[in-house]
């Protein structure tokens, strides 16, 4: 087992290298920054930037980061993962639908426990990811998102839109830098796909 | 101190397969090992060496039967995809346990 661990790491850092391309970070920042605006905006445009936030991810993957790093397909042990990290996230947003269904029924957990299980189900969330996808920032960002939620839920919607807009807008700018650093060291080959 | 008899050398440069041995050649079967296939980019970013030396390599692994290259053309661009075959993969791993073996030795 010792002799196979420097493989792994092998492994580990030939598929973290497609995160370097700072993409889920300007995702997430993205997402941050359309909450901390849904006090001005209606919820149609926030939705409209969420998804634009997705978009931008599979855009930047596709016809930049492939076209840059090249194309490799993963093992079956990566894909387990990856279905270990969907199933988590799957019962996450299904515990947030249930809460969301059962508030619209009228019933009304108190404040402490709405912002106990929505800091719970963030933590989980970005934890999950950051441990499956070997994307070690995310649990940073889990951590920030969840103090976030914590201000927000504590002092009003209005200081919680301060801190969501500085933490969306810091993120975004380490996806950007992370972004730029990946278009130097990761320049487009010339000439055939090959 | 070791005794005259696990001081005998039990292994010869023979037992050490050339085809892995090369630096260059290593590199590449050590990330063809651990994923399923690549394209020629992926290989060429991650062992950072050129193209044409990319290319002679990963011909004469074909050679030895370790890779299978496959070629197709993606719009009219030719896309290279290469994975290690069991012969590579156990060609690889008997490598490595010569040359741990060897190291223990010494």
């Amino acid at each position: 087992m010792t002799k196979n661990r420097d493989l792994k790491r092998i492994e580990g850092r030939l598929f973290s290298s497609y995160f370097q391309d700072g993409a889920w970070d300007v995702m997430i920042g993205i997402m941050m920054v359309t909450m901390a605006m849904r006090t001005f905006i209606d919820h149609w445009t926030v939705s409209l930037f969420a998804l634009g936030g997705v978009i931008y991810v599979f855009i930047i993957r596709k016809f930049l980061t492939v076209k840059r790093l090249g194309y490799a397909r993963f093992s079956s042990s990566r894909k387990k993962k990856r279905i270990t990290m969907f199933l988590i996230i799957l019962a996450a947003n299904i515990v947030t639908l249930c809460l969301l269904v059962a508030s619209l029924f009228g019933a009304d957990p108190s404040f402490a426990l709405r912002t106990a299980v929505i800091a719970t189900l963030v933590i989980i969330t970005f934890s999950t990811v950051a441990y499956c996808m070997e994307y070690w920032r995310f649990f940073i960002w889990g951590i920030f998102l969840t103090g976030s939620i914590l201000v927000a839920e504590t002092f009003g919607l209005g200081p919680g839109s301060i801190v969501f807009l500085t933490l969306g807008v810091v993120i975004t700018l380490t996806g950007i830098y992370y972004l730029l650093g990946f278009i130097r060291k990761y320049p487009l080959p010339g000439g055939d796909l090959d | 101190m070791k005794n005259a008899s696990q001081n005998a050398v039990n292994w010869s440069v023979d037992d050490i397969d050339r085809m892995v041995h090369e630096p260059a050649r290593y590199m590449i079967l050590s990330i063809l090992y651990v994923i399923e296939s690549g394209d020629f980019l992926f290989i060429q970013t991650q062992t950072a060496l050129t193209k044409g030396n990319l290319s002679s390599h990963i011909s004469k692994l074909e050679e030895a039967g370790y890779v299978k290259v496959v070629k197709r053309f993606i719009g009219k661009r030719p896309h290279t995809m290469i994975r290690m075959t069991q012969i590579g993969k156990r060609a690889f791993e008997d490598y490595r346990r010569t040359m741990s073996r060897i190291i223990g030795f010494m």
